[in-house]
């Protein structure tokens, strides 16, 4: 990638995705979804606010600003305060919508209102072009099919709505591919075309996932740099607990940080007790947390449930091999002599060789 | 892990023309409605599966079809449904130059049977889990084995099965032992047999020997009493014939002389044939101990000759396994060449296609302006013709029909303006005559005044309304007949487009015909036209830029040349596949182990039995060699045919020793009645004549004495005599008796032999009797002994077909040994397998149960936090608020079907062992009827994510319609729209400025 426009200072752009202002996830308890749905409002605000601060030209929201193709007025409400700080800060909005559905979508009602610049269609291929730093850049969904006239970049923006190719193959007539699609944020290169995952700024109901969004700083020297900004107002707090004795300790354990963190993403690992785990009645905690204003997330793929404290056995998934050699390992303690142990130690070695041999799916031609 | 990468399915159910293509991961909404959602379930399930739902298809076209990607190779399967519901199966496999079609019905079958096993419930399972779990928990052992492979599962059971070829071997190599064992038995009763026998012989020789030295006892001493008797006798005749004897003493003294010569020369020739037949003893263990030697060469060589047969046999097994390696390497060049010519096959036919391609075009190039030209035209008229007809002559058709009705309500507003003229008309005639009458009444005839007033009010009020009615009834009339006009000149312009379609398509077909008189591609659609089209342009610049063309000639020669090269790699590969099959059928690994085992047992007798003649080679201290044994062995034979040759003189030396012994007795009898005589006479000679008288008294007296003594002393004599030839007689029998029993120990000597000779032939001769009765009973039971195991030998030997003294013992045991290994091991291979599907079993509900506790707070919005498998798969569920475990078939409906869609996703996920086949990586849900806003339906798929099933299921592809987008988030959404997919939509590519 090669800028030949000579640049008034540095273009700084900010992308971000993976709002869904409005979100309730059906998974969640519905005290969780209302404090779910205030926390995606806060990270939109906290993001605007954030990429104002950095003294970003441009804010590119990707993936769909509402979760509803037609949001509620609060929502959309919700979204105009921070918006409308970010217009008065100078800052170019481009978001992108989706044009299959004919009616008019909160995304196009704050275009009309002046509040967004652009409404790019997600499913493309469509084009806008953004003017910072003297250098104008074109942005593109539905992947990029050539130069546009006057452009002297071009960010193709791969959505979550989009039929287009995967990025590898968008990289072909583009400078730069944003990838909005992807929960985590990462940077990669495709020879000199960098494809970047913005990651999702907005809460996530992945518990693994970072929330934050890219900041694009483009100058003649280095090109295009991105750098990872988490959002702040909705940093996970991590509460681990190991094996808890007791239903009030859990409870202890968890009081302090209620109402201090906005989510909170308690982790319980090891063996407990099923009575346990009956005492630390999860659902009435998760009421607990969501009136004090935060929204509490449970780990439990590391807990093991026993029914009492003599139980030691970890539940396996069940596989066919290891059972075998169990098998074979408990013939072979109650063998008698050595050529009875000479013959299961055989009968197990022809049994493992077998059973390696995974199901052929390769045709006999 | 099996991927599904597009899914197609055309007049089938609900659906008109659906292509779906799924991306590797994510989540995938298809909206659609319930029935459309139905039926592209059973598009999947009749694509995977081949499983045609009740009135499914049997329309026109209908078709599924759909492309998976399985252990790194992607599979199309399509499969049409014919109206009968007979569904005709096609199926492509990826390949490095694209996707290969898979020919015949059997093979297709079989693929997909390595794809999706033989049980295709339990993989349907993994891709729609089953709210009810019944049907699954009561066969959940096949459906884990089907997880497992069944191929897989079936050839581990077949690997530990005990097959009858293994019984067989184990049954015969125990024959072998029990042969080997009973021959030893056998041998062991002959043996002992031998040996009461022989002590049995042993007691009669010695019975004999003892009764023959008690009758040489008595024997003697009635000789001795005889001869003292005799002499006694003798004494008292020898007074009496003394003088008779002194003249005959000169005479006998003389034939004593003589006597006394011939005893000594008898004498002399018995000891030297005494000594001859001695000698002839030692030949005897001299050609025992050759013979001995002769024997134990003759097994030398006849090893020897074992070692040369089992090295030869070895030898030809080697020979055998060579060749068969040879038909190995023939099949594994084979393999090999198959490979490199299905490679070359496939280039050559892609070198083919593109040859015809190139030739192809060479055809176009030829007529290259004149196609272009006619395809430009067929584009220019394209639109034309795929304007829609169908729209225009229903127009036209419901233009005519308006037309008609407007014309028909014209023609009706006609003929009632004309009946209402008349009636008008009628109405002022009325008015007129009326008015008139009533004039005249005033006039002349009052009474006609009302009458006509009347008539004439009647008539003028008729006549107006009718004129007021006419005022709507024409506006009406003339807007029907603008109505008329505008459909008029509608119909005309419909028709005009039908006829300049209709001109289109006579121009289009012009246009085809003149491409197939070229023998030009006729395209199909115009993005096709504008393709040959541009290409064509493309040409034309070329030609007129003077690029190099190839000459048509030399390019159909090598369209044809390289058309042949890959039919002749075609048939190469036939070839060659048949070759393989061939090959393939005759088993060569099998007869290589067969081959290589018979040579290990050949080559292992042939050093057995090696091993067995240098031993006895080593014993008889000479060479170890075959042609050392061989001189030894005739070195031996001669010295023994020598040896016999001196022992066949042995009889005519006894001859010899009889007669010198008869000689000698006569000679010594002759010597003794002569030394009688002598006696006799000397005794005569010593009295004295002076003396005679006195010694006549005294001769009388001792006459009368010597008589009565004489008398007594002979009658003595003869019963010691008698006694003597009785114990003779006696001794005769103990000897034949000797003889007999000496004979039957195998002891040559004698006929007459001597109770020393017996104690000097036979050891132990003195050792304590056994009893007869007892010697008897242990006789008859060790010869039944010997009966039975001969009989048990024989038995094995008809049962083993081998006779037992072609078995090594040591050989037998050890095949025995190898065989109850293999058994043991098939065996303890089968309670490993069968422990290790138990325990995989057994670990279901806990593994199911572990999951479900991860999935059940997603899919139940955070209400279910706990749960436990019952038997069967029943779900109980913890209530936290009362803090009992409650039956999931009492929660309330939506509860209830959130927690049951949950344990069927646990079980999805958990449930196949880690180490199973090629698993789908889909997962496929369902909106149900009572999910009306999708949250459940939402909230699984959220769920899909967690636990072992976010790993279990990259793929989660929903259907459903009607849910709120705020409730969860997919990846990628597809709706379909009348049964057809409406995925793209075309947009435009308008730049517009932002900021």
């Amino acid at each position: 990638m090669r800028i030949v426009r000579p640049l008034e200072g540095r273009a700084r752009l900010a992308v971000a995705a993976g709002f869904r202002l409005g979100a309730r996830p059906a998974a969640l308890a519905p005290s969780q979804q209302d404090r779910f749905c205030s926390l995606t409002q806060r990270a939109f605000a906290d993001v605007l606010h954030q990429a104002a601060s950095a003294g970003c030209q441009a804010f590119v929201c990707g993936g769909g600003l509402f979760a509803d193709t037609l949001p509620s007025l609060d929502h959309v409400r919700a979204a105009m305060a921070p918006l409308g700080s970010a217009r008065r800060a100078g800052i170019t909005i481009i978001a992108t919508g989706d044009s299959a559905d004919q009616s008019t979508d909160g995304t196009s009602f704050l275009a009309d209102v002046g509040l967004i610049d652009t409404v790019l269609d997600a499913r493309g291929p469509d084009t806008t072009l953004i003017s910072a730093a003297n250098l104008q850049i074109a942005l593109v969904t539905g992947g990029a099919r050539g130069h546009p006239d006057g452009a002297d970049l071009v960010f193709a923006l791969d959505t979550p709505g989009c039929d287009a190719d995967e990025p590898a193959a968008m990289a072909a007539n583009a400078d730069v591919v944003i990838d909005t699609r992807a929960s985590q944020a990462s940077f990669d290169r495709l020879g000199d075309v960098p494809i970047i995952a913005t990651g999702w700024a907005g809460p996530s109901f992945e518990r693994d996932t970072q929330p934050g969004f890219v900041v694009l700083d483009i100058d003649a020297r280095n090109g295009v740099v991105p750098s990872f900004v988490e959002t702040e107002a909705i940093r996970p707090a991590q509460l681990v607990i190991d094996s808890p004795q007791t239903g009030s300790e859990i409870d202890r354990l968890i009081a302090p940080e209620l109402g201090a963190v906005g989510i909170l993403d308690v982790k319980i690992q090891g063996r407990v007790l099923r009575s346990v785990w009956h005492d630390a009645d999860p659902e009435r905690l998760i009421d607990r947390a969501s009136a004090a204003g935060t929204l509490l997330r449970f780990d439990i793929e590391g807990m093991v449930v026993v029914e009492s404290a003599s139980e030691t056995g970890l539940p396996e998934h069940p596989s066919f091999l290891v059972n075998a050699r169990r098998v074979s390992e408990r013939l072979l303690t109650s063998a008698d002599d050595e050529i009875e142990r000479d013959v299961v130690a055989a009968a197990r070695s022809r049994i493992v060789e077998m059973a390696r041999r995974r199901e052929p799916t390769k045709a006999v031609t | 892990m099996i991927f599904l990468e597009r899914l197609v399915a055309h007049h089938v159910g609900e659906l008109a023309r659906v292509d779906i293509a799924f991306a590797a991961r994510g989540r995938h909404l298809i909206e659609a409605s319930p029935a459309e959602a139905t039926a592209l379930s059973a598009a999947l399930r009749c694509a995977l599966f081949g499983d045609v739902a009740p009135g499914f298809g049997r329309r026109e076209g209908a078709l599924v079809a759909a492309s998976i990607v399985a252990g790194g190779s992607t599979y199309a399967i399509e499969r049409r449904i014919a109206a009968d519901g007979r569904v005709t199966t096609a199926l492509a496999r990826g390949g490095p130059s694209g996707l290969v079609p898979v020919t015949g019905a059997d093979r297709i079958e079989r693929e997909l049977d390595r794809l999706f096993g033989a049980d295709s419930e339990a993989l349907a399972a993994l891709i729609w889990p089953p709210r009810d779990l019944q049907p699954l928990a009561g066969r959940l052992r096949e459906i884990v084995r089907a997880w497992l492979g069944s191929r897989r599962m079936n050839v581990l059971a077949a690997s530990v099965e005990v097959s009858q070829d293994l019984q067989e071997a184990e049954r015969l190599a125990s024959l072998h032992v029990a042969l080997a064992t009973a021959a030893e038995s056998h041998a062991a009763s002959t043996a002992e047999v031998q040996r009461l026998e022989y002590l049995r012989k042993r007691d009669r020789a010695a019975r004999a020997v003892r009764h023959l030295e008690e009758a040489d006892r008595l024997y003697e001493a009635a000789e001795a009493e005889r001869l003292q008797m005799a002499t006694l006798g003798k004494h008292f005749e020898g007074h009496l014939a003394q003088a008779e004897r002194a003249v005959a003493l000169a005479h006998v003294l003389d034939l004593r002389d003589a006597a006394v010569e011939r005893v000594r020369t008898a004498r002399a020739g018995r000891a030297d044939n005494e000594k001859q037949i001695a000698d002839l003893g030692d030949l005897h263990s001299e050609m025992k101990i050759h013979e001995q030697r002769l024997a134990t060469l003759e097994r030398g060589l006849s090893a020897y000759r074992r070692a040369d047969e089992a090295a030869a046999a070895a030898d030809g097994a080697r020979r055998a396994s060579a060749t068969v390696g040879e038909e190995m390497a023939a099949l594994e060049r084979a393999r090999q060449e198959l490979s490199a010519s299905r490679s070359k096959a496939e280039r050559l036919t892609s070198e083919a296609q593109r040859a015809q391609t190139l030739r192809d075009r060479e055809a176009e190039d030829s007529h290259l302006p004149a196609a272009h030209r006619l395809w430009r035209e067929w584009i220019d008229i394209a639109p034309e013709v795929e304007g829609d007809l169908a729209t225009n002559r229903s127009e036209a058709a419901a233009l005519h029909e308006q037309l008609e009705t407007l014309e028909s309500a014209v023609r009706t507003q006609v003929q009632d303006a004309q009946l209402r003229t008349g009636w008008r008309r009628l109405a002022a005639g009325g008015a007129v005559a009326g008015l008139s009458a009533g004039v005249l009444g005033l006039l002349a005839v009052p009474p006609l005044t009302p009458v006509g007033l009347a008539v004439g009010l009647t008539g003028t009020l008729a006549g107006i309304w009718l004129t007021l009615a006419d005022r709507g009834r024409t506006a009406d009339q003339d807007r029907l007949e603008r109505e008329l006009d505008v459909v008029a000149r509608e119909l005309e312009q419909t028709e005009q487009r039908m006829r300049a379609a209709e001109g289109a398509r006579h121009a289009r077909t012009r246009v085809e015909r003149q491409l197939q008189a070229l023998e030009l591609e006729v395209p199909a659609t115009a993005e096709r036209a504008a393709i040959l089209r541009d290409s064509a342009s493309v040409r034309l610049r070329q030609m007129a830029d003077g690029d190099h063309r190839r000459e048509p000639a030399e390019v159909r020669r090598a369209a044809e040349t390289t058309a042949q090269a890959a039919e002749d790699a075609t048939r190469e590969v036939r070839r060659l596949e048949a070759r393989v099959a061939t090959l393939n059928r005759r088993d060569p690994e099998q007869q290589l182990i067969a081959v290589a085992t018979d040579r290990r047992t050949q080559l292992e007798k042939a050093a057995g039995a090696r091993r067995a003649a240098e031993r006895l080679a080593a014993e008889l201290q000479i060479e170890t060699s075959p042609d050392a044994i061989d001189r030894a062995r005739r070195d031996t034979l001669r010295g023994l045919q020598q040896l016999r040759q001196r022992l066949s003189g042995g009889p005519d030396l006894e001859l010899q020793r009889q007669v010198a012994i008869r000689d000698e007795t006569r000679a010594t009898n002759e010597l003794a009645a002569l030394d009688a005589e002598i006696a006799r006479l000397c005794q005569d000679e010593r009295g004295d004549a002076e003396h005679r008288p006195r010694a006549v008294q005294l001769a009388r007296l001792a006459a009368i004495t010597a008589h009565l003594g004489s008398e007594r002393a002979h009658a003595a004599a003869r019963t010691a005599g008698a006694r003597g030839r009785t114990v003779q007689t006696a001794s005769r029998r103990h000897t034949t008796d000797l003889a007999a029993a000496l004979r039957a120990l195998g002891v040559e000597g004698s006929a007459d032999p001597t109770a020393a000779e017996a104690r000097a032939a036979i050891p132990e001769l003195d050792a304590e009797p056994i009893e007869a009765e007892q010697i008897r009973r242990a006789l008859r039971q060790a010869r039944d002994a010997v009966r039975r195991t001969e009989a048990r030998v024989q038995t094995l030997e008809l049962r083993a077909g081998i006779e037992q003294t072609d078995i090594n013992r040591e050989e037998a045991q050890a095949r025995l040994d190898q065989a109850v290994r293999a058994r043991r091991i098939r065996e303890i291979g089968h309670t490993i397998v069968t422990g290790a599907l138990d325990a995989s079993i057994e670990n279901l509900p806990a593994a199911i149960e572990r999951e479900l506790r991860i999935i059940l707070p997603a899919a139940s919005a955070g209400h279910i936090w706990d749960a436990r498998i019952r038997e069967g798969l029943r779900l109980e569920i913890w209530d936290a608020a009362a803090g009992t475990w409650q039956p999931s078939r009492d929660l309330n409906d939506p509860s209830r079907e959130q927690a049951e869609r949950a344990l069927a996703l646990a079980l999805a996920a958990a449930g196949p062992p880690l180490d199973a086949t090629d698993l789908p990586a889909f997962l496929w849900l369902e909106q149900s009827e009572s999910d009306r806003d999708g949250s459940t339906l939402q909230a699984l798929a959220l769920a899909a994510g967690l636990g072992v099933a976010a790993q279990r299921y990259p793929q989660v592809i929903a259907t459903g319609r009607g849910l709120t987008a705020s409730l969860g988030r997919f990846d990628r959404v597809t709706r379909l729209i009348s049964g057809q997919a409406a995925d793209t939509v075309q947009a435009d590519n308008s730049i517009r400025e932002a900021g």
